[in-house]
């Protein structure tokens, strides 16, 4: 098994993490987010799977000498693990933040 | 190919991710009022409430916030991505393992919700999504 799968999964994964929660982000921010909006992003998220899996940086020079197919499981695992570590984090703060939010008003109305 | 325990791992990362945004989803939907239903006034009681609660369920979607609509973007659009990534990948969809995963996803982040709705968990002041939507509006009166 080739090992040059497991620091470009976590590349990989850092990268659409981030892309990921920035849309997120995007559309927090905006108290009054379009249609047109949502459909962008919406179309960015979707082209996700086409990064993760067949991305411009497949075809580049640097890749041409290693056996992709080798390094499918090695990529994959470090993907998954890596997309879910950056994600996750910002999204348990948020619900912490949307919790709070809940409990204090419930809180003051009592 | 890819061995079956990548298999799983990577599947059951998916079904993680996607409960954790039905959970959030599900916490930025307007929730109703409470009520009950009396069995003793009769059916047609029933079928009168029965009609009044789609009604209001129908004009929430309707009238609902951006936050409803993000929530629901996100989780058909990751049950899209999820449908894209098993025909880009030479991954096998394993069906008991995504749902065990939703559920823990689910679980974990409804949990962590109950304690900070209850105050036993505060925000740290520098999160990057420290400013929610505001969420008086989807209080329930009940």
């Amino acid at each position: 098994m080739s090992i040059i799968g497991y620091p470009l999964g976590i590349l990989i994964g850092i990268i659409t993490g981030y892309v990921f929660m920035l849309f997120f982000q995007t559309m927090i921010a905006n108290s009054r987010v379009k249609f047109s909006t949502l459909m962008k992003v919406s179309a960015q998220l979707l082209a996700m799977p086409t990064f993760w899996f067949g991305g411009p940086w497949v075809t580049t020079q640097l890749l041409q000498s290693v056996d992709l197919a080798e390094s499918l499981p090695g990529y994959l695992i470090s993907l998954t693990l890596t997309f879910l570590l950056v994600v996750s984090w910002p999204l348990g703060r948020f619900v912490i933040s949307v919790g709070n939010q809940i409990g204090e008003a419930q809180r003051r109305k009592k | 190919m890819i061995s079956p325990l990548i298999n799983t791992i990577v599947i059951a990362g998916f079904g993680f991710f996607i409960g954790i945004i039905l959970q959030i989803t599900i916490n930025v939907m307007p929730r109703k009022e409470p009520y009950s239903i009396n069995f003793d006034k009769g059916l047609q009681d029933f079928i009168d409430r029965a009609k009044k609660s789609a009604e209001e369920s129908r004009e929430m979607v309707r009238t609902a916030g951006s936050d409803l609509r993000i929530g629901m973007f996100a989780f058909y659009g990751l049950i899209a991505l999820l449908i894209l990534v098993l025909i880009y990948s030479p991954l096998a969809m394993n069906w008991p393992v995504f749902l065990l995963a939703l559920f823990a996803g689910f679980l974990l982040f409804e949990w962590i919700f109950k304690r900070a709705k209850a105050g036993k968990i505060s925000s740290p002041s520098t999160s990057p999504t420290s400013s929610p939507p505001k969420t008086s509006d989807r209080i329930n009166k009940g």
